[in-house]
């Protein structure tokens, strides 16, 4: 018998990367199937037999070391997830996606995603999270629509600008503190040094590109849902949670110094503001995946808070927040795709109807709502109970108000979402149930939101801080009775309004219309007003040019052309430019140059060069003699 | 226009007082805050989803 703990650490990145180079090989049939089958079960276990250690390293100049496998208890448990839903992935795609680059991308932006949380330093973290970008690029671009092509490029826009400010942050950072070791030692998670300044501000910025922090969040509604179906899995997972997962390393509880007092944790303010902005934004959609891409804001939300709080039931609630998030959302990802692929349709006002025809996609998509509202039993429940309850044992009252704001959103939006899907009546619509390669892991997931909702000490045994997760009591009366309220209330309201929130075939504009606007201009202004200012400069260097050439073929006489012209102007210098004067001067301008110049004979030329020798020797002997 | 604006202004009123009873109730642990606060909360999204309507327009949700 094998004992599979005594492989050695092998970073999982290499798996994935691996299985995407030969899957090539293995063509588009059964055979296909297997490998990949076999590839998701290789690299859960790939990660399961990690052990905390750091290993991998490479020298590449001194001083600078670049560390491909760092593991403790925070990269474990986002390795653990990605592994999960990396195989529910790769399970949902086989029997929908035809194509294998498609797959390769996904393989590569798992892979490159698991390389970013298992970095031991900054720059490797920098490699993984640029290859992340151009892998999921693929996964949008291989819907192969106009609307997903200009999506695309829009996406990697914005992730370029992100990786730059990123990569400044980091090499200014480095320069100021020495610091790109990820690798806390004795300190614990989240003491990488970041020295306030110009850095620091890069780094947020580079790092909030990902975690769609309010104003740099629009890649994330206009690209998931153009990307293909299986794509859109994969994509709700990665990008977002490895910036919280940075955030976690880099910024936990980080305050900003205002006027006065110690600062606020203004991280966990900016979590609570996208959380509201998230759901008031989804409850307007019609798309369904638009809908729940907006709501992936509202749940980074959660997470950024519960990192900004920076306590350590805050960073356990926001890292469970990930873990559970990440299971609700694929599956939601996944019940959509399902319904979409089964009817063609996507928009709201089209469906209704699907809670007979498809079952089994209803029942999970329940479960997964269930889930995301934080509905007692499911997952969901568990991690936000905990970044509340942070909040408020950190006195930071207003942040939990908004958050549980934010929950009675999410619950109308989902109740939106499901009814409007499965139980309004539409006779027209024909569907039948998914393919069973998309249920599997549909059914898997939603087993596992149940699972950890009901019994959440799984989940605290994997945690950064185990024993303060430990202590945690998810399920005390008054928490459990007050969220039951809340949810119950926010029921009652949904359906006697429910008028007020039906879906609309409209078109709701965000700050992305300000960059696309102003992008615009930017367009207009190098079109228009740049390029006849480029045109007027090419043209004057031109006259330059043609003036120079003139003077040239006759300096004698072109200078005195041009002595005489001036000379004219000074004594009319408010005249017409028609007078007589000037026009015989415009007609003898060209006669006079092309006339031939008086030659010298070269001993007067020599004679003319010695003379200037002479003048720069005695000029160069004065400057010597007077120089001190 | 103006009356859904002036709709707006008033639902906004009854829930800016929502919301200094949810805040009040919060602060002096009163029973049934949660009940209040669901009722208030669903107010606040419903004069959200309003006002941004004002701005939205007819069309297809792509772009």
């Amino acid at each position: 018998m094998i004992d599979i703990s005594s492989i050695a650490n092998i970073p999982p990145f290499i798996i994935y990367f691996l299985g995407a180079a030969l899957l090539p090989l293995f063509g588009k049939g059964s055979a296909r199937k297997v490998y990949l089958i076999l590839l998701a079960v290789v690299g859960l276990i790939g990660v399961v037999v990690l052990e905390q250690h750091v290993g991998w390293v490479f020298a590449v100049l001194p001083g600078l070391d670049l560390t491909f496998l760092y593991v403790d208890r925070l990269s474990l448990i986002m390795g653990y997830i990605f592994a999960i839903i990396g195989a529910a992935a790769i399970l949902y795609s086989l029997d929908i996606v035809k194509e294998n680059g498609e797959l390769m991308c996904g393989l590569l932006y798992l892979g490159s995603a698991m390389g970013a949380v298992f970095a031991g330093d900054f720059f490797t973290l920098y490699i993984f999270w640029e290859i992340m970008a151009f892998a999921s690029l693929g996964l949008i671009w291989y819907t192969r629509t106009e609307r997903a092509t200009n999506a695309g490029m829009r996406y990697i826009l914005f992730h370029l600008f992100g990786g730059c400010a990123l990569l400044a942050g980091i090499i200014i950072n480095y320069m100021s503190t020495g610091a790109i070791s990820l690798v806390p030692g004795a300190l614990g998670i989240g003491h990488f040094p970041v020295e306030m300044g110009i850095g620091y501000f890069l780094l947020l910025i580079g790092i909030g590109v990902n975690t769609a922090f309010i104003f740099l969040h629009t890649w994330l509604p206009d690209s998931y849902p153009k990307a293909t179906l299986a794509g859109a899995v994969f994509m709700c997972v990665f990008t977002t949670k490895t910036g919280v997962y940075v955030l976690a390393r880099t910024f936990p509880g980080a305050k900003l110094s205002l006027f006065f007092g110690d600062g606020i944790p203004f991280i966990a303010y900016i979590g609570g503001l996208m959380c509201v902005y998230g759901v008031v934004f989804a409850l307007l959609q019609n798309d369904v995946r638009k809908l729940l891409s907006y709501h992936i804001i509202s749940q980074v939300g959660y997470m950024v808070a519960g990192v900004g709080i920076g306590t350590y039931i805050g960073i356990n609630g926001g890292i469970a927040h990930v873990f559970n998030h990440i299971l609700y959302k694929a599956l939601l990802f996944m019940c959509m795709g399902a319904v979409i692929y089964s009817t063609g349709r996507r928009n709201l006002t089209d469906l209704g109807g699907l809670a007979r025809k498809m079952p089994v996609t209803t029942i999970t998509c329940i479960i997964a709502a269930l889930s995301i509202s934080g509905v007692v039993g499911f997952n969901g429940y568990v991690s936000k109970g905990m970044i509340i309850h942070a909040a408020e044992l950190s006195h930071m009252h207003i942040l939990a108000l908004v958050l549980m704001l934010g929950s009675i959103g999410t619950f109308l939006s989902f109740l939106k979402l499901t009814y409007f899907t499965f139980f309004r009546r539409n006779d027209e619509i024909e569907a039948k149930e998914a393919p069973i390669f998309m249920l599997i892991p549909m059914c898997v997931v939603a087993f596992l939101c149940v699972a950890f909702g009901v019994y959440p000490k799984m989940l605290y045994e994997i945690l950064p801080y185990k024993a303060v997760a430990l202590h945690y009591d998810a399920f005390a009366l008054a928490h459990t009775v007050g969220t039951l309220e809340l949810l119950a209330m926010t029921a009652f309201m949904f359906f006697a309004f429910r008028v007020l929130i039906m879906p609309h075939e409209r078109i709701t504009y965000d700050i992305d219309y300000i960059y696309r606007k102003a992008g615009r201009g930017i367009i207009w202004f190098c079109e228009k007003p740049l390029t006849a200012f480029a045109n007027a400069m090419d043209s004057g260097v031109h006259r330059l040019t043609d003036s120079a050439v003139w003077f040239s073929r006759n300096p004698a006489a072109a200078s005195i052309v041009l002595i005489t012209a001036t000379c004219t102007k000074l004594r009319n210098p408010f005249g017409s430019e028609d007078n007589g004067q000037e026009r015989d001067l415009k007609e003898e301008k060209p006669q006079l140059v092309d006339e031939p110049m008086e030659k010298l004979s070269i001993g007067a030329g020599v004679m003319i060069v010695l003379l200037f020798f002479a003048i720069y020797l005695i000029v160069m002997f004065i400057h010597g003699w007077l120089a001190p | 226009m103006i009356g859904k604006i002036l709709k707006i202004v008033l639902v906004g009123i009854a829930v800016v007082l929502g919301v200094a009873l949810v805040l009040f109730m919060y602060d002096e642990h009163i029973m049934g805050f949660y009940l209040v606060f669901g009722m208030v909360g669903v107010g606040l999204f419903l004069v959200a989803m309003q006002i941004l309507s004002l701005i939205q327009r007819e069309g297809q949700q792509d772009d």
